[in-house]
């Protein structure tokens, strides 16, 4: 059951996630990422990349009619540095693909709105790494590094010291509603859009299984 | 191509998670990798190893590298394959997919049967173990295979099962990956991943393709098809 004003954002909806636009997506960005992640596919996901009008089209019909549910993503450990572990998940092929439609669409009108030109959220926003096709973007040389210093900071000289923050943690606290908040308060997104990037997010959330849950309360003597 | 010590490689392996792809990038590409095959067999099993996905790195590398059919080899393989038969999802994921090009049919089935409670109730494992198909097609144990996925595998096995019965009965299905079989994986020690390996097996397989299409397949990946472990999978 939806919304009774569900089919009048289907339209929008459409232009985000419509066949035509995820098999774009799906060619150009999506199928060589899910290739390069740490965890193999025995068929490199070809089995949906050759069926890919089906797939698309199916997509769209699922998520137009609400049907849209993201299947249980992959979680596994990977080691950060002296035995700590970060969980990564990666979703399945048709889950990643409908993140990233809705993903892009959402950046495209965001990053329009950066306080600063001088704003670069990624190596491939700035013309210091070398995008090789196939390959992960990396940073590039020296030169190029101290040339981005001198953009963003305006000093490209030696300094006695150096700090380096990492504030990858911070993304694992952020709350979806809050978060859902502030995109929505930019007035840039169109809120179904964004309603379903949100819903997909929280579908893969990791929680506690309830054999979890009852062991815990048992430990605390809540029952 | 640099040198590496055994004792610098075993540091780096157990030491710099950051740096293990990279060294084992290194390792499949050296033109003598079983020289620390017993290196890799020991971090599996000395407990270095706090995540899934080193252990899965490791199996994407030995199913990369070129390994001469040895004695010592075929030892360490057996000692890697039974230190990963641990309860863990990735353990096995591991263990299969290094089983898919060293172990025997029989060997590579008992796996699959013998956990099937485990594979069966995880999407990303189901897909894997249906993805064994090419080793079982046309032998004695296909009929055995097939019926195990049936019983254990839910609809996750099905799109994988279709696509491997395509590709080793239809033309449509070889027309379908034909670019995509054709094209080298040339960064790699056989210029082929042993995914794709996999499905030039189905291929192979297939009475339908036309002699000069399947001669043309194996010219392209005439490197993969003479690697030791390789060999012995081609009809």
């Amino acid at each position: 059951m939806y919304s009774p004003k569900f089919p009048l954002k289907i339209e929008d909806l459409r232009k985000v996630i419509g066949a035509t636009r995820l098999k774009i997506v799906w060619k150009t960005q999506v199928r060589d990422a899910m290739r390069k992640q740490p965890i193999p596919d025995p068929l490199e996901n070809l089995d949906f990349h050759v069926r890919l009008d089906a797939n698309c089209a199916a997509i769209e019909a699922e998520i137009c009619s609400a049907s849209y549910a993201p299947r249980q993503p992959l979680r596994f450990l990977a080691e950060k540095s002296k035995g700590l572990c970060r969980q990564l998940v990666v979703p399945t092929a048709k889950d990643a693909l409908v993140l990233q439609a809705l993903s892009i669409t959402i950046w495209n009108e965001i990053k329009l709105q950066a306080r600063s030109k001088k704003s670069f959220y990624a190596p491939a926003d700035h013309g210091f790494s070398k995008a090789i096709k196939g390959h992960t973007a990396e940073y590039g040389s020296l030169s190029a590094w101290l040339a981005f210093q001198q953009t963003i900071f305006g000093f490209a000289s030696t300094k006695n010291f150096l700090v380096v923050t990492d504030i990858a943690n911070y993304y694992d606290f952020i709350s979806y509603e809050h978060l859902r908040n502030i995109l929505a308060s930019l007035s840039v997104v169109k809120e179904h859009a964004l309603d379903l990037l949100i819903y997909t997010l929280s579908s893969m959330l990791w929680r506690k299984s309830p054999m979890n849950i009852s062991s815990l309360f048992s430990q605390t003597g809540h029952r | 191509m640099a040198k590496i010590s055994d004792e610098h490689f075993f540091s780096i392996l157990a030491n710099w998670a950051s740096l293990r792809p990279t060294l084992l990038q290194w390792w499949q590409e050296n033109a003598s990798p079983a020289l620390k095959l017993n290196l890799l067999t020991q971090i599996l099993q000395d407990g270095h190893l706090v995540d899934d996905a080193s252990i899965v790195e490791i199996a994407n590398a030995l199913v990369a590298a070129r390994l001469p059919d040895s004695f010592w080899v075929r030892g360490h393989i057996k000692e890697i394959l039974s230190g990963l038969s641990s309860s863990s999802i990735w353990s096995l994921y591991a263990q299969i997919w290094v089983a898919s090009k060293y172990a025997s049919n029989d060997e590579l089935m008992s796996i699959i049967e013998t956990k099937t409670s485990m594979w069966g109730s995880n999407e990303h494992l189901t897909r894997l173990v249906a993805g064994m198909a090419p080793r079982f097609i046309q032998s004695s144990l296909q009929q055995k295979f097939e019926a195990t996925l049936r019983r254990a595998a839910g609809f996750a096995a099905s799109s994988v099962t279709q696509f491997h019965h395509e590709l080793s009965n239809t033309v449509e299905g070889y027309t379908a990956i034909r670019k995509f079989i054709e094209a080298p994986n040339t960064s790699l020690p056989n210029r082929i991943s042993h995914a794709k390996f996999l499905m030039l097996l189905s291929l192979l397989r297939n009475t339908g393709i036309a002699p000069v299409a399947a001669a043309k397949l194996k010219t392209i990946h005439a490197v993969a098809l003479t690697d030791p472990f390789y060999v012995h999978l081609v009809p």
